[in-house]
């Protein structure tokens, strides 16, 4: 077993002291040292699934895109028609490439007509700012405020009273998708009803000063600190994808199963076309969930097989600790992509048998649905 | 972390612990903490014979996979199977309710290259 060496250029968040201080065990993501754990993985997931958690996600890169034409900006940048938002309210979305593949999966927020709010992953911050860059118009203006701010996301069943609560707010303080800007202790922060968890929740950024602050009084309500660790497995059982994962360059939106945040007859966007066109033709991959039979676990990577041919990979896998088995992801030639089918996972040379099931309602299992 | 003084080690976080020619074998407390909650257990059959260093069995966390080497050649003369279905008994008590197998050591010169607690322990520190 390697101890990682921590490489003394990567960024800490404002959070940084507080991970140290609840020692944390922290791992280089993204450029960034992050927490992967703290009082155990186990522990965090189900606290998660159970009350509630709080991660420190201030690493995820958060940008302003501001200007009169800010809308019909976004409208072109991005895959899901923003002129169905008001104000105050946010969406999933995608970055296509021209070739109508996946740039990044991101969130957006229409605060006001001239101001947007995007939160695109880490991983991806440095591509997608100068893919927005080189198509903006002179109209419009892009403002990162990643590293003056610091986000939080905290989720959980009991996520939005306690939040309701801290905030003296009425329950529900927000709607789904909902974002409102909030004054507390003097501070500016933005909220919004959202999160990557399976669970309720919201997800706040603050000022970077005042994230300690915050992340303690959060902390003394009683909610578990979760670590990136917890943050993957819950996103892996819920079916959510991941860049990297089950998302990239060169993988088309039906294909992730994220067609419905690809909206055609919006007009012209970036991608549109290239989408279009591959519409015409049928799908070759697709995505869909699988769980464990037995006590093994599926990882990224594995191959899947069926009728004695290798259809396809695993795209995330782990042990779910709500479902007691273990849950994944795959991406399998299109034919194979239906639920209720029995289909091989091959780990370290031997098959093992795991069923398909729909990504959305893996989770459901646990909840007896 | 522990670091029993009876046990011998090697420098890849497993013990042993030798009772004439046979060594029952475990992994340190450093590597189940190291791994995490482990979730996942796969053992070798009783009567396999092993080389050292061969891989006999891979141990899985929540995020990693970890494969069981061998420190010793020999037969293996019992496994914990148990321990198969309550893997957390593997961070719980590495040393003792979680030993992973027993070997009947065919190379008793091998015995010699393992290390004693104070060099294993260096070792953690470096």
């Amino acid at each position: 077993m390697d101890i990682t060496e921590i490489n003394e250029s990567l960024l800490r968040t404002p959070l940084y002291s507080v991970h140290t201080d609840l020692k944390a065990r922290i791992t280089p993501f993204a450029g960034w040292e992050m927490p992967l754990q703290y009082s155990g993985i186990l522990n965090e997931v189900t606290g998660v699934r159970e009350h509630s958690g709080l991660f420190d996600v201030s690493h995820m890169c958060r940008v302003r895109i501001l200007g009169s034409d800010a809308g019909d900006f976004i409208q072109y940048l991005t895959s899901n028609d923003s002129h169905r938002l008001t104000n105050g309210t946010g969406q999933y979305s995608l970055l296509l490439n021209d070739q109508g593949g996946i740039k990044d999966d991101i969130l957006q927020f229409r605060i006001s007509e001239e101001e947007y709010f995007l939160i695109l992953n880490a991983g991806n911050a440095r591509k997608d700012l100068d893919w927005i860059l080189s198509h903006k118009p002179a109209s419009v203006s892009l403002e990162d405020i990643t590293r003056e701010t610091a986000m939080i996301a905290w989720q959980g069943p009991d996520a939005l009273k306690q939040c309701a609560s801290l905030f003296k707010l009425y329950y529900p303080p927000l709607e789904r998708y909902q974002i409102k800007k909030l004054s507390y202790k003097n501070q500016n922060l933005l909220v919004s009803r959202t999160g990557y968890t399976g669970e309720d929740g919201c997800e706040i950024t603050a000022p970077a000063d005042f994230a300690l602050i915050l992340w303690r009084e959060i902390m003394e309500l009683g909610v578990t600190p979760c670590g990136l660790g917890a943050r993957d497995i819950l996103r892996i059982e819920a079916g959510f994808p991941l860049y990297g994962h089950e998302i990239e360059e060169d993988v088309f939106p039906r294909e992730a199963g994220l067609a419905w945040a690809v909206i055609i007859d919006k007009g012209k966007f970036i991608g549109s076309d290239a989408i279009i066109e591959n519409n015409r033709e049928k799908a070759e991959k697709r995505s869909i969930g699988i769980l464990a039979t037995d006590k093994t676990i599926p990882r990224q990577g594995y191959p899947i097989i069926a009728d004695e041919h290798e259809v396809g990979f695993v795209t995330s896998g782990t042990y779910s600790p709500t479902l007691k088995c273990g849950v994944g992801c795959v991406r399998v030639n299109a034919p194979y992509a239906k639920a209720g089918r029995t289909v091989f996972v091959e780990i370290r040379g031997k098959l093992y048998p795991v069923s398909t099931i729909e990504k959305h309602k893996m989770l459901s299992l646990s909840k007896g649905d | 972390m522990s670091i029993p003084e009876n046990l011998k080690y090697t420098n890849s976080h497993e013990w042993l612990q030798i009772d004439g020619d046979v060594a029952t074998i475990g992994i340190t407390d450093h590597a189940q903490a190291e791994l995490g909650d482990i979730v996942y257990l796969e053992l070798p059959e009783a009567g396999r014979v092993l080389q050292k260093e061969e891989v006999f069995g891979t141990v899985e966390s929540v995020k990693a996979v970890s494969e069981l080497y061998s420190p010793v050649s020999g037969e293996v003369i019992e496994t914990n199977a148990p321990l198969c279905d309550a893997t957390e008994t593997i961070n719980k008590d590495p040393y003792n309710t979680a030993w992973l197998l027993k070997v009947r050591v065919s190379k008793t010169d091998e015995l010699d290259g393992l290390l004693d607690s104070k060099t294993y322990s260096k070792l953690l520190e470096e």
